[in-house]
């Protein structure tokens, strides 16, 4: 017999198994930290190269200041200038990452919790069912 | 407002049920204006630019993730840029591939944003852009916005100097060096683009941050503030800065930013605040403080037409049957009826009979205490 509940139930949760869900579950594998230490690296290669094609672009913009004065120029200091906005635009792109997916993990949790429950839930409504059955059975 | 929403409810349904042909279509129609105006503006790749090409990508893109059709897009903006000169194809890939590495592979959903906010540039409307990436988007939506305004502003600048482009770059590497620091140097200096990008990305956090408040009318709220603060933002920055933007466009931007995304709000959250209820429960780990606001809806029927909402049985006898006429009445009386009837007529007889008689009795203060004859009480 059709459970109206029960439908409505599974399909919300089909729903979300084939949209969010897939995603949420390879968030949910990992530890807190492993998920958020493996984005945050990430972030970091992908920061970089970012930072080297513009460093790249702009020695290529300024290329002919460049070459008449590398000589004169202190290459030292220009490096550690370099070096330094570096750090800083990696770091600050890592900690925006660090929050993001910090965000996205918890988020993930919670949706997988609501799912789970879910589950429980449908499982409930079976037994019910089940035992509704065999009562009728029985009379 | 009854037939406005039947029209809503009718378009949601069609769209429900036909959403498998709607979304590549919709999706088909973006690419195609897309490549359509980056052909008419920058097409100086002619293989690229004529129509098969432009069908194919179109149709290409009305399946493929949007991720995607946005790199085919951008490829096919660098290869324009390499038919126009090496310094600017180098520019707008730099360009495309660190947006794409420090933004979209973390908030892949916005991507969107990136691409209509140049097509709304195109279109001469972009007031609209950031305030409905604000209502159906997040926090995220104002770098994709910012990222569609700097491409749309860099690739205008690229097409309007497109001519002195062309001939800054000589065949000697001095020369071509120059024009990229030329180019870099010119949108530099157009500082529109500053204040678009700032302007759009705080009206995005803000509408965000409004139509999530849990207010009444937030929605419309948040409509009203991000409109007119995205102008005023306009207004400061440019003076600012002492940037070359048309005012009186801003001021026409807001206003059909307000009309363009309150017809958004009608399809997307369209509430009755009026029937909203304030709820208090808890279970075992929580307490929960719920507000409760119905949508403004209308049920259709299996015809598409309106069901009417049904009145109780009572009441819809009460209109369906006239009222008996007094001949209907007595034929239909049952005999306990006649029989009390006919007590009620000899009665009311007797006593004006009696009234006529008897004179009228005088009250403790010779006022007339009782009714005059014959206007006692009525017949039936």
């Amino acid at each position: 017999m059709l459970n109206e509940e029960r439908i409505k139930l599974m399909t919300r949760m089909a729903s979300y198994e084939s949209t969010e869900g897939k995603k949420n579950e390879s968030v949910a594998k990992h530890f807190r930290s492993d998920y958020v230490g493996l984005e945050v690296l990430k972030a970091v290669i992908c920061a970089t190269i970012a930072y080297m094609i513009a460093f790249g672009v702009y020695i290529y913009y300024d290329f002919e200041n460049f070459m008449l004065n590398i000589y004169k120029i202190d290459l030292w200091a220009f490096a550690s200038s370099a070096l330094k906005k570096y750090v800083i635009f990696v770091v600050c792109y890592s900690v925006i990452v660090y929050i993001a997916f910090s965000f996205k993990y918890s988020h993930a949790k919670h949706n997988l919790k609501i799912y789970f429950n879910n589950l429980k839930l449908l499982g409930t409504l079976y037994v019910k069912e089940k035992e509704n059955e065999e009562d009728y059975g029985e009379n | 407002m009854r037939d406005l929403l039947v029209i809503k409810e009718k378009l949601k349904k069609f769209v429900g049920k036909n959403e498998v042909f709607i979304l590549p279509v919709l999706k088909f129609l973006m690419v195609f204006i897309a490549m359509t105006k980056i052909n008419s503006s920058l097409g100086f790749m002619s293989k690229l630019s004529n129509g098969g090409i432009t069908l194919i990508v179109a149709l290409a893109g009305s399946f493929l993730p949007l991720n995607l059709t946005l790199v085919i897009l951008a490829l096919i903006i660098t290869a324009h840029m390499y038919k126009l000169s090496m310094e600017c194809a180098i520019l707008v890939l730099a360009l495309f591939v660190i947006m794409f590495l420090l933004y979209f592979r973390f908030a892949s959903k916005d991507s969107v944003g990136a691409l209509l906010v140049p097509i709304s540039f195109a279109f001469k409307v972009p007031y609209i852009m950031p305030v409905s990436m604000g209502l159906v988007g997040g926090p995220c939506s104002m770098v994709s916005v910012g990222c569609g305004t700097v491409i749309y502003q860099v690739l205008h600048y690229i097409a309007v100097n497109a001519e002195n482009i062309k001939g800054g770059g000589g065949d000697k590497i001095t020369e071509k060096l120059g024009s990229l620091k030329a180019i870099v140097d010119g949108m530099l200096e157009n500082k529109a683009v500053i204040v678009y990008a700032v302007a759009f990305s705080i009206t995005v956090l803000v509408v965000y941050i409004i139509r999530r408040l849990s207010i009444n009318y937030s929605w419309f709220i948040a409509i009203a503030a991000g409109s007119i603060g995205c102008f005023v933002l306009v207004l400061i920055t440019t003076a600012a800065i002492h940037a070359q933007v048309s005012l009186g466009g801003a001021f026409f931007g807001m206003i059909i930013s307000i009309i363009v995304n309150l017809i958004l709000q009608y399809f997307l959250f369209d509430l009755d605040y009026n029937r909203s209820e304030r709820v208090q429960f808890e279970d075992d780990e929580y307490y929960y403080y719920v507000k409760a606001v119905p949508k403004n809806t209308i049920k259709l029927g299996g015809n598409a037409e309106p069901i009417r909402r049904a009145k109780p049985e009572h009441v819809r006898e009460a209109v369906r049957r006239p009222a008996p006429t007094r001949v209907a009445r007595e034929e239909s009386a049952t005999p306990v009826q006649t029989r009390a009837r006919e007590t009620v007529r000899a009665t009311a007889t007797n006593a004006a009979k009696t009234a006529v008689k008897r004179p009228a009795s005088k009250g403790p203060l010779g006022m007339s205490g009782g009714r005059p004859a014959g206007e006692g009480r009525k017949k039936d």
